[in-house]
């Protein structure tokens, strides 16, 4: 069915540097190579940017653009994740609460801890904001996920609903913590339910990597064994998967990733829908070779929706979760289309 | 190999299985036969250890079946169960390959490799291998999850013993596939891998088994061993059909009319 795409992989990468640099390069301030190269040089040998260039450069687009390849990749792979795991091409973390929950989490804690004693509010943003996401998005995809699977068999309809309710009361959590906060920044609605890296920091960057790092290294130990859930969870079972062992791992890791990126970007709907669907096209269903695929075009195709963020209304900006929404809810909805095909025609049978 | 003692299983105040015992012998290949509800396939689920007894026990060579962990049982015994409804696209290869996810780690050795060819070949499919497992029709794809399972039960080795459970196995196969596929599960016994299957069809399971049990209302009522011959009250009991028992026109066996 597929042929064996030789190239495919050393072309993903290219395009990856491409899109690294451009996305570098391009911005309200221009930065030429030779400034980047500098300025990477004076930071290896300790010293300060010597110009204008190489500072925004270090301390602005650098940041903006990794944080952004690693929010992509982390969204792609948990669509991969959760679509394995829920069986279903359909599924992604904006859609089953994990975004809504985690932004509800990281805005109870920035709201909060703004009244609160200056040693809190220090180890409150690269910390507790974490944490709280984690927490919230946790406990949100629980609760879809419990709901829907009801009496053993897993509705689609039933989780899409259960979805939208668990999504509305995160949102207006969220709605309700950015009305009641004093700090303006806070009171920005549209940062959580959007997503933005306007503010993106290296703190943000390490963070988010170093659970990114993890969560991939795993899932990849674990692409066999999500492979075999596409028979139905007893058959897997009968192949040697221990599947509640399995869902329960997947569910954790899944959530921690997405959480802590949603806390520091806010919720970017779609990507983890887009990206797995068009690589599965393109490689077919096997998660060996889905999740690295979706994790660099993940990368790649969020840093160009930030780029568009960035420059089409410039020097505005466009909150990158309508360019992902406007671009994904399209793809969305024909993917439901032909999942429901196929559900009458299968039987649906789980 | 397999000793069932005294199983039942309740859903809230039915009984799906009552009290059923049976013992398989290595290489033995017995058919489990019943009107639809009769408790068939709950009792089948319970032997591959997916569903727990509400009371008795299942032993798996001596020892208790929920004392395996799940990836020891894989490399014992396959399922090959009713349905399957695949939502993502993977190849018919890649969904025989899974029968032996239970022997490698991350890549397939060529041992793995040349018995899902063998698999396919069993089963005549070799042509299917690279399709899309969603264009397949009903009766291809239970061929490929025939693969998947006979590559899963892999190997045989003299001294152990494996199990393969098949629910309606031909459900969706033509005349030739049926013989084909039981032909293929008889094969294996012998072998010493056991068999136990659900039929709908009497006359194929007269032909292969070696032993039918009959169950109705999750009650087993009768064990029918190959030298014992069938009778037309039996079948009346067991399906509520009035059936002809006639005799093979070589005068060995018989053959149901209904």
């Amino acid at each position: 069915m597929y042929r064996n795409h030789k190239y495919f992989f050393p072309v993903l990468l290219i395009l990856l540097v491409l899109v690294l640099l451009t996305a570098i390069a391009f911005g309200a301030v221009s930065i030429a190579v030779p400034d980047m190269f500098s300025a990477i040089q004076n930071w290896v040998h300790g010293k300060p940017p010597s110009n204008i260039y190489e500072g925004v450069f270090l301390q602005i687009r650098l940041p903006r653009v990794l944080l952004c390849m690693i929010t992509g990749a982390v969204l792609s792979v948990s669509g991969v994740l959760m679509q394995g795991l829920f069986r279903n091409p359909i599924v992604e973390p904006g859609l089953i609460g994990t975004s809504a929950g985690a932004a509800f989490g990281a805005s109870l804690v920035f709201v909060l801890s703004a009244g609160m004693s200056k040693e809190i509010q220090q180890i409150a943003g690269p910390l507790l904001v974490p944490l709280f996401a984690f927490a919230g998005g946790l406990l949100a995809t629980f609760i879809v996920y419990s709901l829907a699977k009801g009496n053993k068999r897993m509705d689609v309809t039933t989780l899409l609903l259960i979805g939208i309710a668990v999504n509305a009361v995160g949102l207006s959590g969220t709605g309700f913590m950015s009305y009641i906060a004093r700090d303006p920044q806070a009171r920005s609605i549209t940062f959580w339910n959007l997503g933005t890296f306007s503010g993106a920091s290296w703190m943000q960057v390490w963070i988010t990597a170093g659970i990114a790092a993890i969560v991939f290294f795993i899932s990849l130990q674990y692409a066999k064994q999500l492979n075999t859930l596409v028979l139905g969870e007893e058959e897997a079972n009968y192949a040697g998967v221990n599947t509640e062992k399995l869902k329960t791992r997947i569910m954790l890791l899944n959530t921690a990733m997405v959480s802590v990126a949603t806390a520091f970007v806010g919720v970017i709907s779609f990507m983890g829908l887009i990206v797995p669907h068009v690589m599965r096209l393109l490689i077919g269903g096997d998660n060996k070779k889905l999740l690295p695929a979706s994790m660099i075009t993940g990368a790649i195709l969020l840093t160009l929706a930030d780029m568009g963020a960035r420059l089409l209304l410039a020097p505005a900006e466009i909150p990158i979760g309508i360019i992902t929404s406007l671009v994904g809810a399209p793809i969305f909805v024909v993917l439901l289309k032909r999942t429901n095909i196929l559900n009458n025609k299968g039987g649906g049978h789980d | 190999m397999i000793d069932v003692q005294a199983v039942s299983f309740r859903v809230k105040k039915k009984t799906l299985v009552n009290n059923v015992s049976l013992q398989i012998q290595p290489g033995e290949f017995i058919v489990v036969m019943g009107a639809n509800g009769a408790g068939k396939s709950t009792l089948l689920k319970m032997i591959a250890g997916s569903l727990q007894p509400t009371s008795g026990l299942v032993f798996f060579n001596d020892k208790k079946l929920k004392e395996y962990t799940v990836e020891e049982l894989a490399q014992k015994r396959a399922v090959l169960s009713q349905h399957y409804h695949i939502s993502f696209p993977l190849t018919a290869r890649e969904i025989v390959m899974m029968g032996r996810y239970p022997y490698f780690n991350h890549q397939p050795t060529h041992k793995d490799e040349s018995i899902v060819n063998e698999a396919l070949q069993r089963m005549q499919v070799q042509d299917l291998s690279d399709r899309d497992y969603n264009t397949l029709s009903g009766g291809e794809a239970q061929k490929i999850q025939m693969c998947r399972v006979l590559a899963q039960i892999g190997e045989i080795s003299q001294d152990e013993n494996k199990l393969l459970l098949l629910d309606e196995p031909v459900s969706h196969l033509d005349i030739k596939y049926q013989h084909q596929l039981l032909q293929q599960a008889r094969s294996l016994c012998e072998n010493k891998v056991a068999v136990l299957a659900v039929l709908h069809d009497i006359n194929l399971s007269l032909k292969y088994a070696d032993r039918i049990l009959f169950m109705k209302d999750g009650l087993l009522i009768r064990s029918l061993s190959k030298n014992e011959s069938i009778d037309a009250h039996l079948l009346k009991e067991v399906f509520d059909v009035d059936a002809n028992v006639l005799t093979m026109p070589d005068g060995k066996g018989k053959f149901i009319v209904f």
